[in-house]
């Protein structure tokens, strides 16, 4: 019966749907569930409804994460995607040096995330790390990158940005490459200068890639769990702690699943928001084409 | 007679197949932090005294499933819930509660400690320890490898500074004492040396003066139904100190703020603090990874207490051994749990486990004389005056981080003392 032809389709599907259910869905149900329960060292304990949801949204530490997040995420966002664009342009030209530099850049995105953050901890560390080498000389001896709340979160964005930017030019390169050449050279022969060019023809068909590149960086920014885990700890105090870090904690040092699960819920919204911008701007891609 | 020996020979076959059958016939599953396929004393005690078991019982074999020592207790109540706990599991004392607030252990006083004569129940030495792990008459968990953190010193800078460990038997003789031991000892401006070490981060965090200080002037940190009592003067006072070694007295260096409790122990080994409260365990660590300085200057104290006279609590902590409520194997698994906890497993984690021995006649024993084992000596005789047991009901194993971050809120000014103090106590509670 399951052998004709009107079934073809949903044989096709049926996998992805399965794997779907089993890995999104049925984790999404369960982790609601638990959102709505008042969960004590992995039992669950009595049903709260939304009193988990409440707690998380009128909880002081939460709302300094957030505003953490948003911090981090907004500068960390500018600077990866200027840097980003900067080498995308400055690497669009295909020649031996560009490769060689190519590959450079790409480093700091192949090593591991909690590789990155943690040699970036050694280097900022004052006891045993390079910055103090750096700045003692510079009359800077005091100054404890990772024990100050403005230079830790200095430092977070800078790991950010050091392991993203490659990341943003790649997808602006490839932005940049599939641009016609003869737009820029018809516009040569008509006398148009560089700033013109850049302004007229490259960051209007770069709209799309830049939106795309900014949404997706934005989301990982958002969702980044292992720069402040590894470099920062959250610390000094809480000034940078995450809502991602926040919701870790909460989940599996602090084992208060409902809550961890009302604020992995919220987040999740937001994710899903985040998405939805990123879907519209892939169809907006796929018109142009 | 060939039928004779045909039908006997058979039946000879039959029977041996049959016991070798039943030999070999229980499979324990234990999960613990320990790896037997590791270097490492303790890997070696554990490795051996499952040889010895299974030598004595051949119908029982113990597989170890080593896991992340962090998530132990979390993982074995998840695998009860499951199905598929292990047999046993090991438990540290910080998550005590995970045990006690489930149904995932087994009662072990039926299945081994009724089954201990009067002479070892009497040898043994932490039967105040039961108290922890007992609800109504059940008793959850079996200890094992006990530990306690302890002041230790540079005992060259001690001396260099005329100093003794009487003049650190309190909070006040400790920061005095640091005030004299920080030093610029190359003239660059910058201190070198230390006084005291502190690890602030809430990440790999441990035990801090705070924490020790507020246990003993408020005689611990919670009431009989496990809600924090330490937002008052007691818990004020002790993370003042903190506070203030950092801001005031400069015998800190507030990169302190940055630092776990492994960077700090690190920087103590690296020659940079003359004192820190540090775990009775890393001893052996501490001195043979010393650089710029002779790791046979380590030396121990008791943890300074808050008033003259009385040393600060030993937190009598370390590992312990469950049993799954719903093991197939309940039999075989506590006839383990007992060996491992008994005599025989007792004098096997002393020597080679290099770990404080748990029965008077182990402790006793010559080797406990060489003096490699000074530190594990000095550390059973502070237990034995002032070892101070945490509720094993109430989850504490993330309020030396509550500790931290009020000491961090107060030194960065995010926070006034009583409202960091106050997050701190609810932030305990929240967890209860």
């Amino acid at each position: 019966m399951f052998s004709s032809e009107k079934f073809t389709p949903y044989r096709l599907v049926g996998l992805a749907v399965l794997v779907e259910l089993g890995f999104v869905i049925v984790p999404l149900v369960i982790g609601f569930w638990y959102s709505v329960n008042r969960v004590q060292f992995f039992q669950i304990r009595s049903f709260t409804g939304f009193d988990n949801y409440w707690r998380v949204l009128t909880s002081p530490s939460v709302a300094n994460a957030l505003a953490v997040t948003v911090t981090f995420s907004v500068i960390s966002l500018v600077l990866t995607f200027v840097i980003g664009f900067g080498l995308a342009m400055w690497l669009e030209r295909s020649n031996r040096l560009n490769g060689v530099m190519q590959a450079v850049v790409l480093i700091p995105y192949m090593i591991a995330m909690l590789v990155g953050s943690m040699l970036l901890k050694w280097v900022f560390s004052k006891e045993s790390g390079l910055s103090d080498l750096v700045l003692a000389p510079m009359g800077m001896g005091d100054v404890s990158i990772l024990a100050d709340p403005e230079t830790a979160m200095a430092a977070l964005v800078y790991n950010a940005v050091w392991r993203d930017s490659a990341f943003a030019m790649i997808m602006l390169l490839a932005g940049l490459k599939s641009i016609p050449g003869h737009l820029q050279l018809a516009a040569r022969v008509d006398g148009a200068s560089a700033w013109y060019r850049f302004r007229r023809i490259t960051l209007p068909l770069l709209q799309v890639p830049i939106f795309i590149t900014m949404i997706r960086l934005f989301i990982h920014l958002v969702n980044t769990l292992t720069y402040p885990l590894i470099l920062t700890g959250g610390g000094p105090g809480t000034s940078t702690e995450t809502v991602v870090l926040k919701m870790y904690r909460l989940g599996f040092n602090d084992n208060v699943l409902g809550q961890a699960n009302a604020l992995a819920i919220m987040v999740f919204i937001v994710n899903i928001a985040l998405v939805a911008v990123l879907l519209r701007l892939f169809k907006k891609a796929g018109n142009i084409q | 007679m060939k039928k004779f020996w045909s039908i006997g020979g058979g039946l000879l076959a039959v029977s041996l197949m049959a016991s070798s059958a039943a030999i070999a016939q229980t499979t324990l599953t234990m999960w613990t932090f320990l790896d037997i396929n590791a270097k490492g004393g303790r890997n070696a005690a554990l490795k051996q005294m499952i040889s010895d078991f299974e030598a004595v019982n051949p119908d029982i074999k113990v597989k170890v499933e080593p896991q992340v020592w962090s998530t132990l207790a979390e993982k074995f109540v998840l695998g009860s819930n499951a199905g598929n706990a292990p047999d046993i599991g090991w438990v540290n004392s910080e998550n005590l509660g995970f045990i006690m607030n489930s149904d995932a252990a087994a009662d072990l006083k039926p299945l081994v400690l009724d089954g201990w004569s009067d002479q070892q129940k009497q040898d043994f030495l932490l039967n105040s320890s039961f108290s922890a792990v007992t609800d109504g008459d059940a008793v959850k968990a079996m200890p094992l490898l006990p530990s306690t953190w302890v002041l230790m010193y540079r005992k060259d800078l001690f001396d260099a500074a005329g100093l003794t460990p009487t003049d650190v038997a309190t909070w006040d003789g400790v920061t005095k004492a640091a005030k004299l031991l920080t030093k610029d000892t190359n003239g660059d401006g910058q201190n070198d040396v230390w006084g005291i070490g502190l690890g602030l981060s809430q990440e790999r965090f441990s035990v801090t003066p705070a924490f020790l200080a507020t246990v003993d002037g408020n005689g611990g940190i919670f009431d009989d139904s496990c809600k924090a009592t330490f937002d008052n003067d007691a818990g004020r006072a002790a993370v003042t100190m903190q506070v203030d070694w950092i801001d005031k007295d400069k015998v800190t260096p507030r990169e302190a703020l940055a630092m776990s409790s492994d960077d700090a122990i690190d920087q103590f080994a690296a020659g940079r603090y003359a004192m820190m409260i540090i775990a009775n365990s890393r001893y052996e660590q501490i001195q043979r990874t010393a650089a710029g300085w002779d790791g046979s200057h380590l030396a121990i104290a008791p943890v300074p207490g808050t008033n003259a006279g009385k040393p600060g609590p030993a937190l009598l902590v370390g590992w312990w051994a469950v049993q799954w409520s719903k093991s197939p194997n309940q039999e075989a698994a506590a006839k383990f749990i007992s060996y491992m906890s008994g005599l025989d497993g007792a004098k096997l984690w002393n020597v080679p486990g290099e770990q404080i021995p748990t029965y008077r006649s182990v402790a006793e024993r010559p080797e406990m004389s060489d003096p490699v084992r000074q530190g594990l000596r000095v550390t059973s005789e502070i237990l034995a005056n002032s070892g101070v047991l945490m509720p094993g009901k109430c989850n504490w194993g993330r309020t030396q981080a509550d500790f931290n971050l009020a000491t961090q809120q107060v030194i960065l000014g995010q926070a006034t003392l009583e409202d960091a103090l106050r997050q701190a106590e609810q932030a305990t509670n929240d967890r209860q």
